[in-house]
């Protein structure tokens, strides 16, 4: 068996295999992911998603810009950061919930407890200091320069047929202020 | 009987994972992924794993990423490390190098990126390059193979666990958040299978028996050649089917690769020039 093996060739990595078996087994228990400890559980549990989603159009300097050309890894890095912005601007910019930082960060001393926490939340971000950013990325992947850009998000239905709708859920406008000269 | 502790063609092997680690990262870089082309994000995500919080206490993630020469200096570093241990294999130091910065890069695009991804194949491959000697390197790599088995296995049960195999409309609703709009083949299939949510299912629960029957490579090596398969084929219906790119993971076949047969074949065609020249 490789595990005796390992105990008879190599005792210092049995005993680490051991340990990390053993972590692996209580982030499981846990339930709460902790790098390399890996929780592969995507998609596991049963969507809840109804008939009505919703999707962003991009307007790239007044015109609307096909983001569906951009790659998987772009098309990541540029809707996943917009859904965690919305969802942090809805939380007043918290990376973690604050209890959840206070609870796991409360025994250490106050010196070392107040920029952990500055350092785990977002707290010094402002909503220009993230569209700024994004319209950067934007001109990075669209190889365009960014003057200005708007996120219109609209309905999907997906029943009876799968249809957009023209309507406004939401609307961020962003417009490059030049530098003073 | 016990399995025969088996001598890798270590430096084979590292030159090949390493080449593709390199090309994995050309990708990267095409497609605006290495840490500089994301131009300095403000936001972070440790969300609530304790590594990305250690990490990010200690500001390395943000100083990076927040400095336009930090994270083209990271980038050199990143990609410098690889190119050299893929030249020098028997270098350690460039492979511990390339470790550390694959490790820190993920939890950077985890942080960047507002979802916490797994690029498995790329942190687990190159960990048994750590090793040098034929051994342990024998032992650091069967490690990683039982590891990425284990993963595929436990994405099986959780499947079974969590419920996700019996709720007949689940990879329908999966792919509604994947739908693809357009006019290929890939948006049709994408449509006809959201249409017909019992087929999607049947789909999901096929792969969910797939992962579980990953299960037999922890008792014999035999079938490592239908695990490639079976891996191959989970990650291309991936691209084909829910759109996720493929050779972020790609690394992670490599483990069920025939590398002993590989070093027979090198030994047998490095013998047969000696025997000819010795007639």
């Amino acid at each position: 068996m490789f595990l005796q093996q390992l105990y008879r060739h190599w005792r210092k990595m049995f005993y680490a295999l051991l340990v990390m078996a053993l972590a692996q087994a209580f982030f499981m228990y846990k339930a709460v992911e902790t790098v390399p400890f890996f929780l592969y559980n995507m998609y596991s549990t049963p969507q809840r998603n109804g008939d009505t989603a919703y999707r962003t159009a991009i307007y790239l300097n007044g015109r609307p810009f096909d983001a569906t050309q951009l790659s998987g890894h772009e098309q990541e890095t540029l809707f996943g950061s917009l859904a965690y912005f919305k969802k942090l601007k809805a939380n007043r910019y918290f990376a973690t919930d604050s209890a959840t930082v206070v609870q796991r960060l409360r025994r250490l001393p106050t010196g070392l407890y107040r920029p952990a926490y500055k350092r785990l939340t977002n707290t010094s971000v402002s909503d220009s200091a993230f569209l700024e950013w994004w319209a950067r990325y934007l001109a990075q992947v669209s190889g365009t320069r960014v003057d200005s850009f708007a996120l219109v998000e609209s309905t999907v239905l997906w029943k009876p047929a799968y249809r957009v709708l023209k309507d406004t859920v939401s609307l961020i406008n962003y417009r490059h202020a030049p530098a003073d000269r | 009987m016990r399995p025969p502790i088996v001598e890798l063609p270590r430096t084979l092997m590292a030159r090949a994972v390493y080449a593709w680690i390199l090309f994995v990262l050309v990708y990267f870089f095409a497609h605006n992924s290495l840490v500089h082309q994301w131009r300095q994000p403000p936001l972070i995500y440790p969300e609530a794993d304790n590594t990305y919080w250690l990490l990010h206490a200690l500001y390395i993630p943000q100083a990076i990423m927040r400095s336009a020469v930090l994270s083209a200096l990271f980038d050199a570093v990143l990609v410098g490390s690889v190119t050299l241990f893929l030249v020098f294999p028997r270098r350690v130091v460039f492979c511990a190098l390339s470790v550390a910065a694959l490790w820190l890069y993920e939890i950077m695009y985890g942080s960047a990126n507002g979802h916490h991804y797994h690029h498995v194949g790329l942190l687990l491959l190159p960990l048994p390059f750590l090793a040098r000697a034929p051994m342990k390197f024998y032992f650091s790599w069967s490690i990683v193979r039982y590891w990425v088995l284990f993963l595929f296995v436990c994405s099986g049960v959780y499947k079974l666990y969590y419920g996700g195999f019996f709720f007949e409309n689940n990879m329908a609703l999966v792919l509604r958040q994947h739908a693809l709009e357009g006019h290929g083949w890939q948006s049709s299939l994408m449509f006809r299978l959201i249409d017909h949510p019992a087929m999607a299912q049947r789909l999901y629960q096929a792969t969910t028996i797939l992962q579980i029957a990953c299960a037999i490579g922890f008792f014999t090596r035999r079938y490592d050649t239908l695990i490639l398969g079976l891996l191959l084929l989970f990650n291309l219906s991936n691209i084909f089917i829910l759109n996720i790119p493929f050779w972020d993971n790609s690394l992670m076949i490599a483990p069920f690769l025939p590398w002993a047969s590989i070093r027979r074949w090198r030994s047998a065609l490095d013998r047969t020039p000696t025997a000819l020249t010795k007639k």
